[in-house]
């Protein structure tokens, strides 16, 4: 398989597989989403190999050439975050199967022996199996953002992931339709802003594509507008630390493989995004340095606020999504050393990514990619960088003995371990080893990552 | 005033009037509403910037309307969305507000 058609199976494949999950209804859609998340896979390991070997994969959609036309490309942090996706996407769809194929079953990651929270009740089983068209759309839309090369296709595929992202929220049933909403109106005002940015950037300057705008880049007054209306729109997207207000109940209220999906893969796309724009188009504006600083603050805040606040929570998944606040956080602080040190950290900013895919949860607490953090702030000299990823990691490792001790001694007799299906566990082990893997798989990922890269 | 300029100032109001209800009202189809003027001013500002008058080419650039018209579809579904889910939140909770707006007696 060439690389441009590599390219194309990893867009068709999700897409083509949330159709036919829908059209196998209730019986078949297990079956369709398994198989999707294995050509998925396959697709995506095959286009990092292409992108490593041949550098830059491109297709112009149509054989319209840019500016006309949309072209897709793939360089060496697209394939790479195709390929976490794929493997993190396949883990979810392993613990969905078990999940939802448990009927009547007890959420085994519900701590409280309390009354369950607003939205607690497990999805009516009669619409469970939406699930798996609703997260095979979300994975294609993933997708189509990471291979977009211009910034209004980036804007049709963030309206297109927002919308299953909160289908996905939605599913959990009539009590989360509060929580549902609420993202979805955040969402659509963060496409907005970003939309009108990109209106900016076409009106002064006839193209929306990022390759050429990046060579066409005149600063001035309405390049910052609108990059200060994309950052921001992009922001309350991402939920990073002032705007993260929506995420909590959006996620909290989730049954737990949609709420694995929208922490580990859906928030991040919209960070994904703040890093092109800031490490490849607006990097080279003078005085730009600024704004990653700002990030970056925001950043710290985030990790510090999202670590207390999970302290405080009583719920394991509301104790969750206030920890991808603070691992949201996290990403920021590396993408700002990475606009700082250039080329050589982007394979710390890669590594931070890892860190925020894996949801914060044990056995590798996001190990390795603290690390890499850690070690790009002191290389970098960013000494407050190291305060706060070392306060942070004091906080996560303070809240997860609080669960962890809470799982071990509170556990109520009648609460057996057989309860929890074996499938789950072996995929939370899967991506753990993953995980583990990845400290060993450094150096290849290292050279996918600076395929391609600006600086 | 040329007619695009027109078409653009009335984008901005547009804009500004969404903005402000999407951010203000507590009703959450009062807010759909406005997130929906929101998107008119858009795309009434990406209609006005289409247009050309000076240099080689007079007729209006088609990228513009392309991505218009992408924005439409893109709009009403989302709408059909966010109104779908305000009646099963209407039918679930009893009210069209998100639940931190249901205190008060304002619109």
């Amino acid at each position: 398989m060439t690389g441009s058609a590599a390219l194309v199976t990893v867009l068709v494949v999700p897409l083509a597989g949330a159709v036919a999950a829908l059209l196998a209804g209730r019986r078949g859609a297990v079956a369709a989403g398994l198989l999707t998340s294995a050509l998925g896979v396959a697709a995506a390991f095959v286009l990092a190999g292409a992108v490593l070997a041949g550098g830059m994969q491109r297709v112009a959609v149509g054989g319209w050439a840019v500016p006309l036309g949309i072209e897709l490309r793939a360089d060496g942090l697209a394939a790479a975050m195709l390929l976490m996706t794929a493997v993190i996407g396949a883990g979810i769809a392993v613990y969905a199967w078990r999940y939802f194929g448990a009927a009547g079953h007890h959420d085994p990651h519900d701590l409280a022996a309390g009354p369950p929270g607003p939205a607690g009740k497990a999805a009516p089983a009669s619409t469970q199996w939406l699930f798996w068209p609703v997260w095979l759309l979300a994975w294609g839309a993933l997708n189509a953002l990471y291979l977009s090369g211009d910034l209004f296709n980036l804007y049709v595929t963030l309206e297109l992931l927002g919308l299953a992202a909160v289908a996905l929220v939605a599913l959990a049933g009539a009590g989360a339709a509060a929580a549902a909403l609420r993202y979805l109106l955040l969402t659509l005002l963060g496409s907005m802003l970003y939309i009108l940015g990109v209106e900016l950037l076409y009106a002064a300057h006839q193209t929306m594509d990022l390759l050429q705008l990046r060579e066409r880049l005149q600063p001035g007054l309405s390049v910052w507008l609108a990059a200060a209306l994309m950052t921001t729109g992009l922001l309350v997207k991402t939920a990073i630390f002032p705007l993260h207000f929506w995420l909590p109940p959006a996620h909290g209220s989730a049954p737990a493989p949609v709420s694995a999906a929208l922490s580990a893969l859906v928030v991040k796309a919209g960070f994904y995004l703040l890093a092109r724009l800031w490490l490849d188009l607006f990097g080279a504006l003078p005085g730009a340095g600024v704004v990653p600083a700002l990030l970056g603050a925001l950043g710290a805040c985030a990790v510090l606020w999202g670590g207390v606040q999970a302290l405080r929570q009583t719920r394991l998944k509301a104790m969750i999504a206030y920890s991808t606040v603070a691992q949201l956080g996290y990403l920021m602080i590396a993408l700002l050393l990475a606009s700082g040190a250039g080329g050589a950290a982007a394979g710390a900013a890669g590594g931070a990514m890892h860190a925020g895919r894996d949801p914060g949860l044990p056995p590798t607490g996001g190990f390795v990619g603290k690390f890499a953090l850690v070690e790009a702030a002191v290389r970098a000299g960013a000494w407050w960088a190291v305060a706060v990823v070392l306060a942070g990691s004091l906080l996560a490792a303070a809240f997860l003995f609080h669960a962890l001790s809470r799982a071990f001694a509170d556990a109520p007799a009648d609460k057996t371990s057989a309860e929890v299906p074996a499938a789950p566990q072996l995929a939370a082990l899967a991506l753990a080893l993953v995980a583990v893997a990845l400290a060993a798989a450094g150096e290849p990922l290292r050279r996918l990552l600076t395929v391609g890269a600006a600086t | 005033m040329s007619l695009a300029l027109l078409y653009g100032l009335a984008g901005i109001a547009l804009v500004a009037m969404g903005l402000y209800a999407a951010l203000a009202a507590r009703h959450v189809l009062r807010r759909l509403l406005g997130l929906n003027v929101l998107g008119s001013g858009v795309f009434m500002m990406l209609v006005a910037l289409a247009s050309r008058t000076t240099g080689i080419a007079t007729r209006p650039d088609p990228v513009p309307h392309a991505m218009v018209l992408t924005g439409i579809v893109v709009a009403v579904s989302a709408t059909a969305l966010g109104l779908a889910l305000l009646r099963r939140m209407h039918a679930h909770d009893g009210s069209p507000r998100l639940p931190e707006d249901r205190d008060a007696g304002s619109p």
